[in-house]
């Protein structure tokens, strides 16, 4: 289960930047390349694993509104 | 059969017929009150399913059949009761003016006529209906608020359906039919004010590109306005991808104008909601059943609503006005899911193409690494294999001067060895250059000895030991010794003659 506040719009960007980093270096730096890939697996873990319990909610909120209009009603 | 049902239907039916002044079979047949006495219909399906009940019927007193069948039909029974009790106190005229409002509440209806004549004041919209046919009329009033949702201007001649229910007005007891809604007949009309309205607002830019919002990525809070009943909402969250969507949900009705008040209601509910953007969907349909999408209000509500807003309206040739002013327009429910799920579906395969990016690169450092380490590696390998090369060459140099130093020594060798035999020869060849001379110098001795020179004749004079040559190593008077070939004989000098 991936974080509560986990959010993946944020965590894409993330994980674009990493790779942007990568794509920067003309010579990657073994070290904090190890640091980023593990940041950058971390996030794509985190980011298919949030895709993938994600199912939608279904609200329904009609009748709320009905009470509040026929009171609006009634009180013309 | 329930015949405590039946006799209350019945009950309700002369009620009715009453108050409408109308014959009680007029309401319903025998047969249909027995079928609803019967089948016990719950809901508008089961109730339309029995014959002899249509649209119209219903309009007028489905509500009503429902609540008896369901026995919470208050209003019918209290009526009832109200009539049927033996009244002993007279109603005073304002307490029967109530209680007939509350029976024409129940007259609820549609109906369809010409305008004939209007007087539009402050908050309300007196107008009069005629029949087409026998020219009956029925008073009719609007309140303002509704007479502008409705976005219908009325003209006098204008042919209209009026959804409304009848009202005394206490102070005057006139009765006018009091219309919550009304809508043009006829494609033609509706046309015309589709192309008017079309033409009004397109003036005033709210179909320009530049007011369309975009839609945002990964939406999450969805707002979605379509009809509970119907395929369409079936539709849309079938194709609705799981991306942890949260759907709150408006039932409207969606078809034809009455749809307005619902559609704007909706649109007001969520305009104060948290939603990411807005949803409004239904199937396709003619311009008529689309009445309620080219409403104006309802168009300004999408206009000026907080959020982008997406509408997927099925449409024939005229494209809903609702639509054009949304930001985002596509022409199926569908289509709107597809809309929704793009950012989702290109999320899903950008972790992907980033993951193997990212591993690619991580590779590509990894072994351009490896590379340098295998490169310098092999540069030391190079540097030290250099020095054992230079010893290996100077070895191989050393060998070769040995080897072509020992040839040397044995050319050398070769040479003194045979020097005695070239000695040898050169003595022979010199010796015998010696003989041959001695031999031919012997000859020429031979040739050139005087004595020979003496034998042919001449003669040898010498004097004082040397053999004269000239008359100048002579004078006269002087002895010389002369020698011929068997002798000699001495001499002297008379005379002297030079040549």
């Amino acid at each position: 289960m991936v974080d509560k506040k986990f959010n993946l719009k944020e965590s894409l960007r993330k994980l674009n930047e990493i790779v942007n980093w990568f794509e920067k270096q003309e010579e990657v730096d073994i070290e904090i390349g190890l640091e980023k890939i593990k940041e950058g697996a971390k996030l794509v873990k985190d980011c298919k694993t949030r895709l993938s319990e994600v199912e939608n909610e279904f609200e329904k909120v009609r009748e709320e509104l009905k009470e509040e209009s026929e009171e609006k009603e009634e009180n013309w | 059969m329930n015949s405590d049902l039946l006799q209350k239907l019945k009950d309700w039916r002369r009620n009715t017929a009453n108050l409408q002044g109308i014959e009680p079979f007029r309401v319903f047949a025998n047969k249909v009150l027995e079928n609803i006495a019967e089948l016990k219909p719950k809901n508008k399906e089961e109730l339309m399913a029995i014959k002899g009940i249509r649209d119209k019927k219903f309009a007028k007193y489905g509500e009503e059949i429902l609540a008896i069948v369901n026995g919470s039909s208050n209003s019918a029974e209290s009526s009832s009761d109200f009539l049927d009790t033996p009244v002993e106190k007279p109603f005073s005229v304002s307490t029967y003016i109530d209680f007939l409002n509350r029976q024409l509440a129940n007259c609820r209806a549609r109906i369809q006529g010409e305008i004939s004549s209007i007087d539009i004041k402050d908050r309300v919209i007196y107008f009069s209906l005629k029949d087409s046919d026998d020219a009956s009329v029925i008073n009719c009033l609007m309140w303002k608020r509704d007479y502008e949702l409705n976005g219908i201007e009325f003209e006098i001649g204008m042919e209209v359906i009026l959804e409304g229910a009848p009202d005394i007005y206490k102070p005057s007891g006139r009765l006018s039919f009091k219309a919550s809604m009304a809508e043009l007949v006829g494609e033609g009309a509706l046309k015309k004010a589709y192309d008017q309205l079309k033409k009004k607002l397109d003036a005033e830019g709210l179909f320009l590109e530049e007011r369309k919002r975009e839609i945002p990525d990964l939406p999450q809070k969805i707002g979605l306005i379509t009809s509970e009943t119907g395929a369409v909402i079936h539709d849309f969250l079938t194709n609705l991808g799981k991306y942890g969507f949260h759907i709150t949900f408006m039932d409207s009705r969606v078809e034809g104008h009455a749809a307005v008040r619902d559609l704007v209601s909706a649109i007001e509910y969520f305009s104060n909601q948290s939603i990411d953007v807005l949803v409004i969907i239904r199937g396709g349909g003619s311009l008529e059943s689309l009445q309620a999408f080219n409403n104006e209000t309802l168009v300004r509500k999408i206009a000026d609503f907080n959020k982008p807003v997406i509408c997927g309206i099925g449409h024939e040739k005229d494209v809903p006005l609702a639509s054009l002013v949304a930001d985002r327009m596509v022409s199926t429910p569908t289509a709107v899911t597809h809309v929704l799920n793009k950012s989702w579906q290109e999320a899903v395969q950008q972790i992907e193409l980033n993951k193997e990016r990212l591993f690619g690169y991580f590779e590509d450092a990894i072994s351009n690494n490896r590379n340098t380490l295998d490169n310098s590696f092999h540069t030391i390998e190079e540097a030290f294999g250099s020095i054992f090369e230079n010893f290996r060459q100077a070895k191989e140099s050393l060998k070769r001067s040995f080897i072509s130093l020992s040839l040397r020594i044995s050319e050398i060798k070769r040479g003194v060895s045979q020097y005695p035999n070239i000695f040898i020869a050169s003595m022979v060849r010199a010796l015998s250059q010696i003989k041959q001379k001695i031999l031919s110098t012997e000859r020429l001795m031979l040739t050139y000895s005087p004595e020979k020179q003496l034998k042919l004749g001449y003669s040898i004079v010498r004097s004082c030991g040397a053999i004269v040559k000239k008359v100048s190593q002579l004078h006269i008077g002087q002895s010389v010794d002369i020698v011929v070939a068997d002798g000699s004989f001495e001499s002297e000098v008379k005379n002297i003659h030079k040549k």
